[in-house]
C-alpha cells in the first residue's frame, strides 16, 4: 500500500509538472503579452523597452528555467494586469468561487437526491417525468441564459433578491441556483438509474421479503450503494462547476477565480494563468489520488497497479 | 448513507466558512443618503493611476487624483493644478502651480511632485501605458516651489493634450511607501480620498473634507464592476445602482418607464472600419475606398442599431467636440449607384473578396454593426468574411499589422479631445500604420510643430479634408454613452471625455 | 426459476420497456426530422439566413402581430428567425457531431491501446487524461481557442481536444475488464496478433457504454458552443448557431422575447430527444452504466 501511494504521488508530481510546462509553452506561443501593457499610442521603442524589463527578450529555455525555479518557490511572477504577485491574487479569489460552488452543490444535492430516488423507485410515474424534464432543462439551459432569467424574475420583477454582488448570503442565492442546474441534472440522473439497478438486486428483495417498509429499504439498503458513484461524480463535477463559474461569475459580477482566469486567458496575463493552472492541477491530482486510495481500501478488487 | 452524509457535512462547513468571509464585507448599496453607487463595466485594475489606461478606469481615478490641465469642452484647456502656463520657446513650456493645494495626507503640492510624476511615467521600468502620450518630453526643470519648466525634444505642440492623462502623485509619500505601499493606500489631491479597492468588484472613495476647491456634497462614491450589460440594467431597475453607464440603446425606453433619468453623450471616439491601403490589393485605389464609404448606410446604423443615439461621422474620425474638427465636411452619403460606378472605374466592377476582422463586446453594439456593414458591402459585390478576434489580442494584432484588410476600430480622442491623437496613426511611420500619404505626413508634421493654437487648428482641419478625400477608413459613427440615474440623483452628467463630474452630485433620500 | 409470484413483475417490466421503445422512437423521429431539416435547409428556408432587412427588425412572430412573411419573427438586424434556426440546426448539430466523433474515436483508440498493452504508455496516458479531466472543459476550450483563434474549425478542434479523456478513461476500463476474458485468452492461444485482438475482438464488446456516453456529450457540446458565443469565442458570425442566437438575444429579452424563445426551444427539444434516446440506448445495452 505504501509503495502504491508513493508511486502515485510521484505520478501526481509529474502530472503537475507536465501540465504547468504545457501551459507555459502554450501561453507563450499564443501571442505577445507586451502589447497589452501599452496602449495603441506606444512607439516601437516603448514596446521594446517593456519587453526587456519583463525578460521576454530572453530565449525561451531561459524563460522556462527561470519560471520553473520561481514556481518551485510558489512565485509565479507579477500579474501583468493587476501589477501584483499572481499567486496571492489567485489565492484571494478562491474563497468566493469555493463558496459559490459549495452552495451550488448543496442545492443540487438537496433537490436531486430525493427527486432521483423517488423517480427511480416509481419509474414511469409523474415524478419520474418531472425528473426527466428537470434533467433536460438543466442540460439545455446555458448558464448565461438561466442567470439573466433568474435576475429578471427574482430581482427585477419580484424584488426578492439582489441582482448582483457578493456581500451577503442573499447575494449567493441566484448565482448558486444558476450554477446548480447542471450538477442537479446529472446527480438526479445517476441517483435514478442507480436506484433502478439496485432495486432489482436479490438483497433488496430479501429486505422486502423481511417485511421492511419500502422507504426503509430505499434509505437503508439502496442508498449506500450509490455512495461511490456519487462521490466520484462530485469529484468530477468540481471541474464542471468551475467551468460554469466562468460564465456565472460574469453575469452576477461575482469576484471569483473563474472570472479572473478567463480574463487572464483573454488578456494573456500569463503569470495568473500559470498560477491557476498550477493550483488547479495540484488540487485535482490530489483529489484523484485520495479517491483512488479510498477506493483501494473500500474495494479489494481494485488492483494496486 | 454515511459517505453521502460526510460529504454533505463537509460542503456545509466550507459554505459556512466562506459565508463568514462574505458577510465581513460591508453592504455596498447602503442606506446613507449621500452615497452614490455607480455601475460600470470594470473598475481600475490597481489603485495606482499610472498603470491602467482602460477607459472605465478614468472616472474612478479622477475622484482621487488631478492633472495639471484639463480640456474646457470648447476646444481649449483650463488649468486644474496648474494656474497658468506659457511656451517660453518652441521646446520649453513654463508652468505655475496653484498655491495651497494639499494632498490627502496633508502635504502641500509642489513642483517637485510634478517632476517626480512625469519622470515616473517616462521611466520604462514603470511600464506606464501613458508613456507614449508624453514621450516627447525630454526633462522637467524645477525653478521654484510652485514653478517648473517642461522641455521637449523638438517643437511639440500637443504637449497639453498629453498632460491631460497625467495624474500628479505626491513624491515624498510615494518614495517613502514604494509602489506596492502606494497602491495599497493611494494619495492624491482630488475631491475624494481612497476608501477600499476590491479587485474586479468595487472601489470606494470618501469625501475629502479638505479639498482645495471645497468639499464635495457626496459622502461616498462606490464604483461597482458589472461586466454584463443586462445585469447593470437590472441593478438600475432594482435600485441597487444609483447610476449606470453604457446602457444598451434598446433598454432606454424600459428604464424611462421605470422613472429613471436617462442621459446620453457622444463619447470622444470615432468608430470606423480601417482599410489597409499600404499593401498591394484593391484598397490601394482611392476610388475603391471611397466606394466602400458610399456603400455603407450610416443612417441605418444610427437609427436601427443605436436607436438614434450617437452621431454620424462627417468624413473625419473626430466629432465637433474635438480640437481640429472641420465643420465644413459632410458625411459620405449612402449612394449605391455611385459606389458601384467607382468600383467599376477602378476595374473591380465584379467586386472582390476580403477579410473583415471584428470584435464582440469591445465597443457599443460592435457585433451588430459589423454584421450590418458586411451585409451592405455585399450589395456592391464586396464579399467581406467576418472573423472575430478575441479582445485580448485585438490591439496587439492592430499594432503588429495582422488585422484586416478591413477591421473595426474606434479612434479614441478622449480625454485630450484633440484630433492630433488619432491622426498620429495615419502617418506612414505610425504605430500599426495602414495608410501612407506624403501629403498627409507633411501637413500633419507641420501641425505638430505649430505652437499657435488657431493656426494649428487650421492645419488639422486641412488634414481632415485630406483624410476625407483619401478615405483611409470607412467612416461610421461617434458612439453614444448612454447613462441612467435614479430620480433622487441630482446633478449627475457623463462627459464626452469619459469623465464624470461628481463634485456637485447629490443623492436625495431613498 | 421464475416462480408464479414474479410473473406480474415481468409483465410490468415488459410493458415499461415497450413504453420506452415508443418514447425512444418518438425521440428518434424528432431527431430524424431535425437532421433532415438541417440537411435540406438551403432548399426549405423561407429567407436566406443572413439577409438583413433593417426596416423590419424585431418583427414579432406571425401570431403575435408580425405577419406571415416571417413566421417566427425577425431579429435585431431584420433577419428571419425561422430560417436562422434551420441553418443553426446545421451548424450546431454538425459541430456537436463532428466534435464528439473526433473526441470519441481518439479517446477510444488510445484507451484500447492503453488498456490492452498497459505499461509505460498506459501510465503516461492515464496521468494525462486524469489531469486533463481535472480541468473544466469550458476553461480548456477557452484556452485552446485563445491559442488557435475563434472559428468553426477551431471550435470543433478545441472541443475534440478537450473531450477525448472521458472516452479514454471509459474505453480503458472496459478493455481492462475484458482483457482477461476467456475468449480473449483463447484468441491469444490461437496466435492472433494483439492489435487484431484488441480492435477486432475486445473493442466491439466494449463499445456500448461509449456510444451511450457519446450520445450524452452531444448535448453538452451544443451548450458549450453557446457559452463560447457568450464569451465571443464561438463560431464566426454571421453563421447562425443556436448558441450565438441565444447569446445575442440577451440584450433584447425584455423587449423581444421571440429572439430567445425559439432558439431556446429548438435547443431544449433537441437535448431532450438526445437524452431520451441515450437513456433508452443505455437501458438496452448496459443498464448498470452510470453516465
Amino acid at each position: 500500500m505504501a509503495g502504491y501511494v508513493a508511486r502515485r504521488l510521484l505520478d501526481a508530481a509529474l502530472g503537475v509538472l507536465g501540465v504547468t510546462t504545457i501551459a507555459f509553452l502554450a501561453i507563450r506561443l499564443s501571442g505577445d503579452p507586451v502589447a497589452l501593457l501599452v496602449t495603441e499610442y506606444a512607439t516601437p521603442e516603448d514596446i521594446a523597452r517593456v519587453r526587456r524589463t519583463l525578460g521576454l527578450d530572453q530565449p525561451l529555455w531561459v524563460q522556462y528555467a527561470r519560471f520553473l525555479a520561481d514556481a518551485l518557490r510558489g512565485n509565479f511572477g507579477e500579474s501583468l494586469r493587476f501589477i501584483k504577485p499572481a499567486a496571492p491574487l489567485v489565492y484571494s479569489a478562491l474563497p468566493a468561487t469555493v463558496q459559490l460552488a459549495a452552495a451550488a452543490l448543496l442545492v443540487a444535492l438537496a433537490v436531486a437526491l430525493p427527486l432521483g430516488m423517488v423517480a427511480g423507485v416509481r419509474r414511469g410515474s409523474a415524478i419520474d417525468g418531472a425528473a426527466i424534464v428537470l434533467a433536460t432543462l438543466g442540460q439545455s439551459m446555458p448558464y448565461f441564459w438561466l442567470g439573466i432569467l433568474l435576475i429578471m424574475v427574482f430581482a427585477v420583477r419580484l424584488q426578492w433578491l439582489p441582482a448582483f454582488g457578493s456581500e451577503s448570503w442573499r447575494h449567493l442565492i441566484l448565482p448558486a441556483l444558476t450554477l446548480a442546474m447542471t450538477p442537479m441534472a446529472r446527480i438526479a440522473r445517476i441517483v435514478r438509474s442507480g436506484m433502478v439497478e439496485v432495486l432489482t438486486q436479490d438483497y433488496i428483495r430479501t429486505a422486502h421479503a423481511k417485511g421492511l417498509r419500502a422507504s426503509a429499504v430505499v434509505v437503508r439498503h439502496a442508498l449506500p450503494n450509490l455512495a461511490i458513484p456519487l462521490v466520484t461524480l462530485l469529484a468530477l463535477d468540481f471541474g464542471t462547476l468551475l467551468g460554469g463559474a466562468v460564465v456565472t461569475e460574469t453575469i452576477f459580477a461575482w469576484p471569483g477565480v473563474g472570472r479572473l482566469v478567463v480574463q487572464a486567458i483573454q488578456s494573456r496575463d500569463y503569470p495568473v494563468v500559470q498560477a491557476v493552472v498550477f493550483y488547479l492541477a495540484t488540487a485535482v491530482v490530489l483529489i484523484n489520488l485520495t479517491l483512488d486510495v479510498i477506493y483501494a481500501r473500500l474495494d479489494p478488487r481494485v488492483r494496486y497497479g | 448513507m454515511s459517505t453521502v452524509q460526510r460529504v454533505a457535512v463537509l460542503v456545509a462547513i466550507v459554505l459556512l466558512w466562506t459565508t463568514v468571509r462574505g458577510t465581513s464585507a460591508p453592504p455596498a448599496a447602503a442606506q446613507g443618503p449621500n452615497r452614490l453607487v455607480v455601475g460600470i463595466g470594470s473598475i481600475p485594475n490597481t489603485p495606482d493611476p499610472h498603470l491602467d489606461s482602460t477607459a472605465n478606469a478614468l472616472p474612478a481615478y479622477a475622484t482621487l487624483f488631478e492633472k495639471l490641465v484639463a480640456t474646457d469642452g470648447k476646444g481649449g484647456f483650463r488649468g486644474v493644478l496648474a494656474r497658468s502656463w506659457r511656451p517660453v520657446d518652441p521646446t520649453t513650456w513654463e508652468f505655475v502651480l496653484h498655491s495651497g493645494v494639499r494632498f490627502h495626507n496633508g502635504m502641500s503640492l509642489t513642483a517637485d511632485d510634478v517632476k517626480f510624476t512625469i519622470e515616473r511615467i517616462l521611466d520604462p521600468a514603470t511600464r506606464s501605458p501613458w508613456l507614449g502620450r508624453i514621450s516627447a518630453i525630454e526633462r522637467v526643470e524645477v525653478t521654484g516651489p510652485l514653478t517648473f519648466r517642461i522641455v521637449t525634444r523638438g517643437p511639440f505642440a500637443p504637449l497639453l493634450q498629453g498632460l491631460t492623462v497625467v495624474d500628479i502623485l505626491p513624491a515624498a509619500y510615494f518614495q517613502e511607501r514604494g509602489p506596492a505601499g502606494f497602491a495599497a493606500a493611494p494619495v492624491g489631491t482630488g475631491p475624494f480620498v481612497f476608501g477600499e479597492w476590491h479587485r474586479q468588484d468595487r472601489m470606494v472613495v470618501r469625501a475629502n473634507p479638505g479639498y482645495w476647491r471645497g468639499r464635495p456634497r457626496l459622502d461616498e462614491v462606490v464604483f461597482r464592476a458589472i461586466p454584463e450589460d443586462s445585469t447593470r440594467v437590472a441593478g438600475l431597475e432594482t435600485g441597487e445602482l444609483d447610476v449606470g453607464v453604457l446602457v444598451p440603446p434598446e433598454q432606454v425606453d424600459r428604464l424611462k418607464a421605470r422613472g429613471l433619468q436617462l442621459g446620453t453623450v457622444n463619447l470622444g471616439q470615432g468608430m470606423v472600419v480601417n482599410l489597409r491601403s499600404n499593401v498591394p490589393g484593391p484598397l490601394q485605389q482611392r476610388k475603391v475606398r471611397q466606394a466602400l464609404n458610399y456603400a455603407v448606410d450610416k443612417e441605418a446604423i444610427l437609427q436601427s442599431i443605436l436607436r438614434g443615439y450617437g452621431r454620424i461621422l462627417d468624413g473625419q474620425v473626430v466629432g465637433p467636440d474635438a480640437f481640429g474638427h472641420n465643420a465644413n465636411l459632410k458625411p459620405y452619403p449612402y449612394d449605391l449607384p455611385r459606389a458601384r460606378r467607382l468600383l467599376a472605374e477602378a476595374g473591380l466592377g465584379g467586386g472582390f473578396e476580403v477579410t473583415f476582422h471584428g470584435t464582440i463586446g469591445r465597443y457599443t453594439k460592435d457585433k451588430e454593426i459589423e454584421e450590418l456593414v458586411i451585409g451592405q458591402l455585399a450589395e456592391i459585390g464586396v464579399r467581406a468574411r467576418l472573423e472575430i478576434v478575441e479582445g485580448g489580442v485585438y490591439i496587439q494584432r492592430h499594432i503588429a499589422r495582422t488585422l484586416g484588410p478591413l477591421w473595426i476600430w474606434a479612434w479614441q480622442y478622449f480625454p485630450a479631445m484633440d484630433a492630433d491623437l488619432p491622426l498620429n496613426f495615419f502617418t506612414c511611420a505610425g504605430v500599426g500604420n495602414f495608410f501612407c500619404s506624403r501629403d498627409f505626413d507633411e501637413l500633419f508634421a507641420q501641425s505638430r510643430r505649430e505652437m499657435d493654437a488657431s493656426r494649428r487648428r487650421a492645419l488639422l482641419q486641412r488634414v481632415a479634408l485630406l483624410v476625407r478625400e483619401e478615405a483611409p477608413v470607412i467612416f461610421l459613427v461617434q458612439t453614444p454613452g448612454i447613462y441612467a440615474a435614479q430620480s433622487r440623483v441630482k446633478g449627475f452628467a457623463w462627459r464626452p471625455d469619459y469623465l464624470m463630474d461628481l463634485h456637485r452630485v447629490e443623492v436625495g433620500p431613498r | 426459476m421464475a416462480s408464479a409470484v414474479l410473473w406480474p413483475v415481468a409483465i410490468r417490466r415488459a410493458a415499461r420497456r415497450r413504453r420506452g421503445h415508443v418514447v425512444a422512437a418518438a425521440a428518434a423521429g424528432f431527431l430524424a426530422v431535425t437532421a433532415a431539416a438541417a440537411l435540406l435547409a438551403p432548399w426549405i428556408v423561407p429567407h436566406p439566413p443572413t439577409r438583413q432587412q433593417i426596416a423590419r427588425r424585431l418583427t414579432p412572430p406571425a401570431w403575435a402581430g408580425g405577419g406571415w412573411e416571417h413566421l417566427l419573427g425577425t431579429d435585431q438586424l431584420g433577419r428571419d428567425i425561422a430560417s436562422r434556426i434551420l441553418y443553426g440546426t446545421r451548424v450546431s448539430l454538425g459541430v456537436a457531431l463532428v466534435a464528439v466523433t473526433l473526441a470519441g474515436a481518439t479517446g477510444t483508440a488510445l484507451g484500447v491501446v492503453a488498456g490492452y498493452y498497459g505499461g509505460g504508455i498506459e501510465r503516461l496516458l492515464t496521468r494525462l487524461a486524469d489531469v486533463q479531466l481535472a480541468f473544466p472543459l469550458t476553461l480548456l476550450v477557452i484556452t485552446l481557442i485563445a491559442l488557435l483563434g475563434p472559428g468553426l474549425g477551431n471550435v470543433i478542434a478545441a472541443m475534440a481536444l478537450g473531450g477525448w479523456a472521458t472516452y479514454f478513461r471509459m474505453a480503458r476500463a472496459q478493455v481492462l475488464s475484458l482483457r482477461e476474458a476467456e475468449y480473449v485468452l483463447a484468441a491469444r492461444c490461437l496466435g492472433i496478433p494483439d492489435a487484431r485482438i484488441a480492435f477486432r475482438h475486445v473493442l466491439p464488446n466494449a463499445l456500448s457504454p461509449l456510444v451511450v456516453l457519446a450520445s450524452f456529450s452531444v448535448a453538452q457540446v451544443i451548450i458549450l458552443e453557446s457559452a463560447l458565443s457568450f464569451l465571443g469565442l464561438g463560431v464566426q458570425p454571421p453563421i447562425p448557431t443556436w448558441g450565438a442566437m441565444l447569446a445575442d438575444s440577451r440584450d433584447y429579452l425584455a423587449i423581444a422575447w421571440w429572439l430567445a424563445a425559439f432558439p431556446g426551444l429548438a435547443l431544449m427539444l433537441t437535448v431532450l430527444a438526445i437524452n431520451l434516446l441515450g437513456d433508452w440506448l443505455r437501458d438496452l445495452l448496459d443498464p448498470r452504466l452510470v453516465v
